[in-house]
């Protein structure tokens, strides 16, 4: 549509453009036929060289003119081709007259001539006429002309901004009153989210800027609310975790308030344990010695049972010393004072295990000790741990022929893991959890002698140092003792 | 019930006037006048065959009665002396009418030509030049263009009316008169002079110069008839505007019109169809013509005391400016 209004303003402008050279041409042309008729006229009257010339030269002029004009419409055409015809005649005649006034025979009869020169002016007058009112015509038509194609051009325009504007208008108002509403929702909803009604959607679906500015909008509220009630549930947490905080707080109070207390009552029983220790010490050996003294000096008295019983005594009251010895140590360990510094384990096992050989050569027992092996701790109670397992060891493997103790290292979760493994009697499992309480024998003291005091004294060491230490056996496939530090 | 009531009656009214305004429109109910048209039966009258034929005066609302005469001359008297309400003819017979003090009226110019007449010779009555006219016996019609252009060529050819001897033939014999070699030439318009040069051949000299005289082709009426018949005379211009256009559009027909009304072949009417420049018009150069051959008959009616009258009085302009106002040019009209 709009294109064929264009083109249509387009032509009518081309059109009326035309006609405006036209007119142009035409008023000249006008004027030319009036420039003819003045020198015609004044010719008649003086028969002069001035306006016969001027007649030639604006006769030559306006053929020219003519000549270079092509009308569109048929009708000033023909009126066009006839001034040019008329003009034609003018100038046939105007030269007939001329001639005329100069005869070549100036012995010519002057009353013909002169009634030649009559004809002649008469029926130039008369051409000139015709042509003029011709002329006239045609610039009336090609006025008509302009006029019309003004008009229409005029209407075209009427009809662009008409048809242009009232749409426009419309559309625009429409926009308008779509982008209010829209924005009037809009800042409705907003208001809304911005009371504090997260819930709230705008929900507008025109599919426009508006409509994508309210999905945003509703997204970002989605995203608001997702937040705050992420920190909603956070708060939550903080207080559940500052509950948590102040009940841990409490129970370390409370575990510390026990600790105090266990410790105090570990040391008042250490102490008790160590004077009671210390305290028996004297009379078990005022029992041993009286013993003995008895077997010595009165042992010839006695029969052989008596003897026996006083042996038992003696046996007795040092099984008792041996073990008031060993809660000593037992004691000590607990109470004394830690060094940590770089220990040679393998070192320490050597000594041990070259130790153990010397007290009974006749075994045959091998020992496999991995060089190296260091860490960091209390070397004199790492060093008792160490006695402890190996003569453990040595022990439990004494009623085999042959015996192989190794001492070692490996990594379980990237921490490393010693152990003592022996091939001795070993143990049951059912029974693991006994091994490390005081005074617990898995053996009768006859098949292996010991006060069961030991591995608890070991576990005291390991667990001093902030270490692990646990055993895996089975019944004559040995023992291994594992421990971290 | 009274509003439907009310409905239909203005339904009614409104269909009544709108009947009665498209029967308007199409002048179908103009009431018919009765125009008879005195027609000289010539080329240039083609507009009123065309109009009498097309139905262009009964869509005007005119009757119209076509009445043929040999000559203007003659088609002019017709509406003198009351025989017709119009009728065709050049402006000599006009010219000669006001000389007279007839009361008539040219209400428009229906052609124009400078190539309508002619001096048709004999070659075999020794003429090949116009010099060649003395002395010999050219046919013409008084009171007719022929008479006058016959004056303007001798005049302009430094040739006394004693030069030559003018002798009296009717139109309708002069064709005759030159092929029986009664004259030894004719000074006459179409189609006599188109039948002539057929008619001799090569034994025709034919005299055309036509920078000395531009034929008008007039409708005149009385100018009773005219003050009385406005409406008529607007009618009437209307009718032979529209002929024009349909000569233009379809000259094929109008040429077959032409001919059929004129008694020509169509061969021949073709030959000469382009002379005329069928345009209804009042101009300035049709007073000046007219003066122009007043002096001449006064100067040929030696010792007549008649003076050149103003042709304007017997110009009626009003009606071609109602219905084509660019189509008159005379000042003061």
């Amino acid at each position: 549509m709009s294109l064929f209004v264009g083109l249509a303003l387009f032509f009518s402008y081309q059109a009326m453009e035309k006609d405006w050279k036209n007119g142009s041409l035409v008023r000249r042309i006008r004027s030319s036929v009036t420039e003819l008729n003045t020198f015609v006229q004044s010719y008649i009257h003086y028969h002069e060289e001035r306006p016969k010339r001027q007649f030639l030269v604006e006769y030559d002029s306006m053929t020219q003119l003519i000549a270079g004009i092509r009308l569109r419409n048929p009708e000033q055409q023909r009126l066009l081709d006839k001034i040019g015809l008329n003009s034609e005649s003018m100038k046939d005649l105007f030269l007939r007259l001329v001639s005329n006034y100069e005869p070549s025979d100036p012995a010519g009869n002057a009353e013909l001539l002169a009634k030649a020169e009559e004809r002649l002016e008469g029926q130039l007058l008369i051409r000139s006429r015709d042509m003029d009112a011709d002329a006239s015509r045609l610039r009336s038509m090609v006025d008509d002309d302009i006029r019309r194609a003004q008009t229409r051009t005029f209407t075209l325009i009427l009809f662009v901004v008409l048809f242009t504007t009232i749409p426009l208008t419309i559309v625009l108002i429409r926009t308008m009153k779509s982008i209010t509403t829209s924005l009037s929702t809009l800042r409705k909803g907003t208001e809304v989210i911005g009371s504090g009604n997260l819930g709230h959607r705008i929900g507008m679906t025109t599919p426009d800027e508006l409509g994508d500015l309210s999905d945003a909008v509703d997204h970002m509220t989605e995203q608001l609310q997702a937040v705050t009630v992420s920190k909603d549930e956070l708060q939550q947490e903080v207080e559940e975790r500052k509950r948590a905080e102040e009940e841990i707080k409490k129970l370390n109070d409370d575990l510390k308030h026990h600790v105090t207390q266990l410790e105090e009552a570990n040391k008042e029983l250490e102490a008790f344990s160590y004077s009671v220790s210390h305290d028996l010490r004297s009379p078990l050996r005022s029992i041993d010695g009286f013993s003995q003294a008895l077997l010595e000096d009165y042992g010839g008295k006695l029969d052989g049972e008596g003897r026996d019983y006083l042996q038992r005594v003696r046996a007795g009251s040092q099984r008792m010393a041996q073990l008031i010895d060993d809660l000593l140590n037992l004691s000590r360990v607990a109470r004394s004072e830690m060094s940590r510094v770089p220990v040679d384990l393998s070192k320490i096992a050597k000594d041990i295990a070259n130790g153990l050989r010397k007290s009974d050569q006749e075994r045959n027992v091998e020992f496999v000790i991995s060089g190296g092996l260091t860490a960091q701790g209390d070397e004199r109670l790492l060093r008792a741990a160490m006695e402890n397992l190996f003569s453990n060891a040595w022990k439990f493997t004494s009623i085999h022929p042959r015996g192989r103790i190794e001492f070692g290292m490996a990594r379980r979760d990237g921490q490393p893991v010693y152990f003592i493994k022996d091939d001795g009697v070993g143990f049951d499992m059912t029974y693991v959890g006994k091994l490390f309480g005081p005074f617990q024998r898995l053996h009768s003291p006859g098949d292996f002698p010991g006060t069961g005091i030991g591995l608890a004294t070991v576990q005291r060491i390991i667990h001093r140092h902030g270490g692990r230490i646990w055993i895996e056996g089975a019944v004559e496939k040995g023992a291994t003792v594992y421990f971290t530090l | 019930m009274n509003k439907t009531m009310t409905v239909l009656l203005i339904a009614v009214v409104l269909s009544v006037n709108i009947g009665c305004n498209r029967k308007g429109e199409h002048g179908s109910t103009k009431q018919q006048e009765t125009v008879i048209i005195a027609v000289s039966p010539q080329p240039v009258s083609a507009p009123l065959y065309v109009a009498f034929e097309k139905g262009f005066f009964e869509r005007e609302g005119l009757r119209v009665t076509l009445q043929s005469y040999t000559s203007g001359k003659d088609a002019l008297n017709a509406v003198i002396g009351g025989k017709a309400h119009l009728g065709t003819a050049a402006e000599t017979p006009v010219m000669i009418a006001g000389l007279k003090g007839e009361k008539i009226y040219v209400i428009a110019t229906l052609a124009e030509s400078d190539k309508y007449m002619r001096i048709i010779a004999r070659k075999d009555r020794g003429i090949s030049i116009p010099a060649d006219l003395k002395g010999k016996k050219i046919g013409v019609s008084p009171g007719t263009n022929g008479e006058f252009f016959l004056h303007a060529y001798l005049t302009v050819n430094h040739l006394a009316k004693k030069d030559v001897q003018a002798v009296d033939v009717l139109p309708k014999d002069m064709v005759d008169a030159l092929v029986t070699g009664k004259v030894d030439a004719v000074s006459t318009w179409v189609p006599h002079t188109t039948t002539l040069q057929h008619k001799l051949g090569s034994n025709a000299l034919i005299i055309d110069d036509h920078g000395i005289y531009v034929m008008t082709w007039n409708v005149a009426a009385t100018q009773d008839f005219v003050k009385s018949h406005p409406a008529q005379i607007e009618n009437f211009l209307r009718a032979v505007l529209r002929a024009n256009k349909f000569i233009k559009e379809r000259p094929d027909e109008a040429r077959a019109i032409t001919a059929k009304h004129i008694g020509m072949d169509m061969p021949m009417l073709s030959e000469t169809w382009d002379l005329y420049g069928f345009n209804t018009v009042l101009n300035q150069s049709l007073i000046l013509s007219l003066e122009d051959q007043a002096r001449w008959m006064i100067k040929k009616e030696a010792g007549s005391a008649r003076r050149t009258p103003n042709f304007v009085d017997f110009v009626y302009a009003d009606g071609l400016k109602t219905v084509q106002p660019e189509a008159v040019r005379i000042s003061g009209k």
